[in-house]
């Protein structure tokens, strides 16, 4: 057991820039939008008229509430814009580093080389925790300090460290969460697509409930992030909630991991077909096979996630109603107006996580390549453009249904409005996008084909532009930046009128870069 | 007529040179052997092959076609099966040798049902809990019920038990008989020295010997065993003897095959009782052009 300080020292040195890196982003976004934040709206007035255009249950749906709309400090507005948004980049960091250090390297067998060591079976498991914790409370403490040296009135010490570590305590939350789910599933692909997938119940759970019943928010742990009322009401309670149910995350994987073997999980296996059918002799046959249960999850959550959004629009038209009031006011926009605004940036958001969808499909095929499993396809009489094109055409088509899927759930779940979106309507909001998500998704596939290494360059220019689209207004971003967004060009369809300019235009340099694409994917080594 | 030809091959990995000039011909129905140590680039010359990778320089011809671009038309032809398995967790062994078989035109299940038999693989399990031994399994099955004539295996049998492994020798065996050609890259030196006509061998990217076993064996020497009456203190001093032991009145020694005339004219003027010789193992061989590696 005395090694245990050896071995986090050998994983702490191992994924120092890993680490180094989400710890900067992180920490960088909270203070940055902070700092930008109180630029932007430094007096009472201007603030409430934000209260204005974010009191209402689209808003809070999408960004969540807030308790402090009666007095909006900059403190309580950086809360609120920030906080829901910023736990689920957090969890998203704590479910892809767990399952690294956890699945992945069971997977890769450099578990079984450690295990074969004189160390106890739970050891690689206290380290990733002790790992990730340290990593948690490091980010907290930067955060804290780097909030408080911005010396914004309203942001004191103590409300900038129950912020952090509200967030942190996600952070910690999912850590846990995905070290049970390591054990339960036996790849990395499936640990973190369980993951996300509780991530997302969590999130739509307290959407709905916030803008219907809000006492019901608190069974959702991602809402226990701003249930805290960071610089309103300053609550630690939720942090507690926090610790206790990590703990309790903590307490079972260790059972679990103890009770399996290595490589194996409890959800076991079963055994097969002899054969293999006409379908699966196929070429697209067998590549459909290989990808169906993540294009049938990804559908599933376009659905819920639609659905869910969807029902959104019935409580706006409610709210509407009751404050006749605000219907009168001159500034104000129209019920319509308002809904179809609020389609635009479903839309727009939906298009970005369509695009991450397809273009996750498209990149198992690096990961394919990479563990050799091509070899033995590629030696037979299957050419590589046929591979590439087939995995397009496969990922290209679950795309279109990703966004028909969510067409289908919103526009089932907004039925309840006093005038129901038509399916075309809200088809076309989405289908809008589609030159732009080509756009991305031909850029994934040149990396794909020539740059293989350099392949996440697309992940973060989504996340910027996700980034870009989500704050666009509320950080009233200068436009030069928002036109990094390939999704700025092209004109948000009910709102606005049909443009044929960018969306032929990117079609265009879609082509382009497709092409290169595939001249470079035949040309190059493969690894 | 050859199969295979390559002619100065290099290939880089960015600054590092895995391939120096390497050429080798294999001819129609030859059973030719790879060997050499750990990375000196037997699977980088298989996977150029293969098409998987382009060579920086050089040209590599399989059934007179370009191996990197010409590659689905000499993949009709060819069965291939890699050193280290690695399939799709869901799928089962069976599902993965239909697979690979149907890209080859219609499946020969007799021949499959055979082989599967033959190599004890319950074709049932998902790929995910095979062991290593099993998922290599897999892929022999689908090699050799290819109808192809050429058969490149790297390594085929490093996961499988002493069974299993003649079992593979026999099939090897019996391509042989129909004139397959076939490319074997092995460590199992025994393997290499009972199926194989000819033997290539490879140490950092340069082949530094060809031929068959007979020809390497006559540019080297042979071990002798000699039993005598009285010492032959002056042994050690005759050119073209090497690493002598002595046992007794018994000494064991190798002699250069071009100094034997020397050497027995010298063994002739003392009283023998017995000598045997023995031509060099493979195992010699490859023992002594590793430790040659030192420079
Ligand atoms: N994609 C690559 N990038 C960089 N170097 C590589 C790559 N592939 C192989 N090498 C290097 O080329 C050399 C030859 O490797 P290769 O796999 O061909 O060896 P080998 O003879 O098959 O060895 P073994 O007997 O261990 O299988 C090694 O030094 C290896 O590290
Ligand atoms: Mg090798």
């Amino acid at each position: 057991m005395n090694n245990w300080h050896l071995l986090l020292r050998l994983q702490l040195q191992r994924n120092k820039w890993r680490y180094t890196i989400w710890l900067v982003a992180l920490s960088v976004t909270s203070i940055s939008v902070a700092a930008a934040l109180y630029q932007l709206f430094p007096t009472m007035q201007e603030r409430n008229g934000l209260v204005a255009a974010l009191k209402n249950p689209a808003m809070i749906a999408m960004i969540g509430p807030s308790q402090g709309f009666e007095h909006y400090t900059s403190g309580a507005m950086f809360a609120h814009e920030m906080m829901l948004f910023t736990a689920i980049i957090y969890a998203i960091c704590a479910i892809l580093l767990t399952t690294n250090q956890t699945r992945e390297e069971e997977e890769d067998g450099q578990l079984e080389l450690l295990r074969a060591r004189p160390i106890a079976t739970s050891l690689p498991l206290i380290i990733t925790l002790c790992q990730l914790t340290l990593f948690f409370i490091l980010l907290a403490i930067i955060t804290t300090l780097g909030l408080t040296f911005l010396h914004i009135p309203s942001m004191d010490v103590a409300s900038n460290a129950l912020y952090s570590f509200s967030l942190s305590g996600i952070g910690l939350l999912f850590t846990t969460l995905t070290t049970v789910i390591a054990q339960l599933v036996t790849t990395a692909r499936g640990t973190v697509g369980s993951a996300l997938a509780l991530l997302g119940v969590m999130y739509v759970w307290r959407g709905i409930t916030d803008i219907s019943n809000e006492k019901l928010s608190i069974v959702s742990p991602l809402a226990w992030s701003y249930l805290t009322n960071s610089y309103v009401t300053n609550t630690w309670l939720p942090i507690v909630y926090l610790l206790i149910c990590s703990s309790v995350f903590i307490g079972i994987a260790f059972w679990l991991n103890a009770k399996r073997d290595i490589g194996e999980g409890f959800i076991r296996p079963r055994t097969g077909h002899k054969n293999a059918s006409y379908f699966l002799r196929q070429s697209l046959g067998w590549q459909l096979r290989l990808q169906y249960v993540a294009i049938i999850s990804w559908g599933v959550a376009f659905l819920l996630l639609g659905a869910s959004y969807g029902s959104v629009f019935n409580e706006l038209d409610r709210f509407f109603e009751k404050n006749k009031l605000l219907q009168q006011m001159l500034a104000t926009p129209s019920a319509e107006q308002l809904a179809y605004h609020f389609l635009a940036m479903i839309g727009a958001i939906m298009a970005i996580l369509t695009t991450v969808a397809i273009i996750q499909l498209i990149f198992r095929l690096h990961k394919d390549e990479v563990t050799g499993r091509l070899d033995l396809w590629l030696s037979r009489p299957l050419s590589r453009m046929q591979l590439l094109g087939e995995r397009l055409v496969i990922s290209g088509g679950s795309g279109m249904i990703f966004l028909i899927l969510t067409t289908t759930g919103l526009f089932l779940g907004s039925r309840n409005m006093a005038n129901p979106m038509t399916f075309t309507t809200i088809l076309k909001s989405q289908l809008i996008h589609l030159p732009a998500i080509i756009c991305c998704v031909a850029l994934a596939t040149l990396l794909l084909g020539a740059l293989p290494r350099f392949k996440s360059v697309i992940w973060y220019y989504l996340i910027i532009v996700f980034f870009i689209d989500y704050f666009g207004d509320l950080l009233q971003l200068p436009e030069w930046l928002r036109h990094i967004s390939l999704f700025y060009y092209l004109p948000a369809l009910p709102l606005e009128k049909m443009n044929w300019y960018p969306v032929s235009l990117l079609f265009f340099a879609s082509v382009l870069l497709l092409l290169f694409a595939f001249l470079s994917y035949r040309r190059r080594d493969f690894a | 007529m050859p199969i295979i030809e390559i002619a100065n091959l290099s290939k880089k990995f960015g600054s590092f040179t895995a391939l120096h000039n390497v050429n080798l011909t294999v001819n129609q129905g030859e059973v030719v052997g790879f060997i050499g140590p750990n990375g000196a680039g037997k699977s980088t010359t298989i996977r150029i092959l293969l098409g998987l990778l382009r060579p920086s320089s050089g040209s590599v011809r399989i059934f007179n076609k370009d191996a990197f671009t010409q590659a689905i038309p000499i993949h009709k032809k060819m069965a291939y099966v890699p050193g280290d398995v690695t399939l799709w967790p869901n799928l089962t062994g069976g599902q993965v040798i239909d697979i690979l078989l149907q890209m080859n035109g219609p499946i020969p299940t007799q021949r499959r049902d055979e082989l599967i038999t033959l190599f004890q693989l319950d074709p049932t399990k998902k790929c995910q809990t095979y062991s290593k031994g099993n998922r290599q399994k897999i892929a022999l099955i689908a090699a050799l019920a290819t109808e192809a004539d050429l058969y490149i295996f790297d390594e085929p049998t490093s996961g499988l038990d002493p069974l299993m492994e003649r079992v593979f020798q026999q099939c090897v065996k019996e391509l042989q008989h129909h004139k397959k050609t076939i490319l074997l890259s092995s460590h199992i030196l025994s393997e290499v020295e009972r199926l194989c006509d000819k033997i290539a061998i490879i140490k950092d990217g340069t082949i530094i010997e060809t031929g068959s076993l007979q020809t390497m064996q006559h540019v080297t020497r042979a071990l002798y065993t000699v039993d005598v009456q009285k010492p032959l203190d002056d042994l050690y001093q005759q050119a073209g003897v090497f690493d002598i032991q002595q046992d007794g009145l018994r000494y064991t020694f190798y002699v250069d095959n071009s100094a034997i005339p020397h050497v027995m004219t010298y063994l002739a003027m003392h009283h023998i009782v017995s000598i045997t010789s023995m031509p060099l193992t493979l195992e010699d061989l490859f023992m002594a052009h590793y430790e040659k590696g030192g420079d």
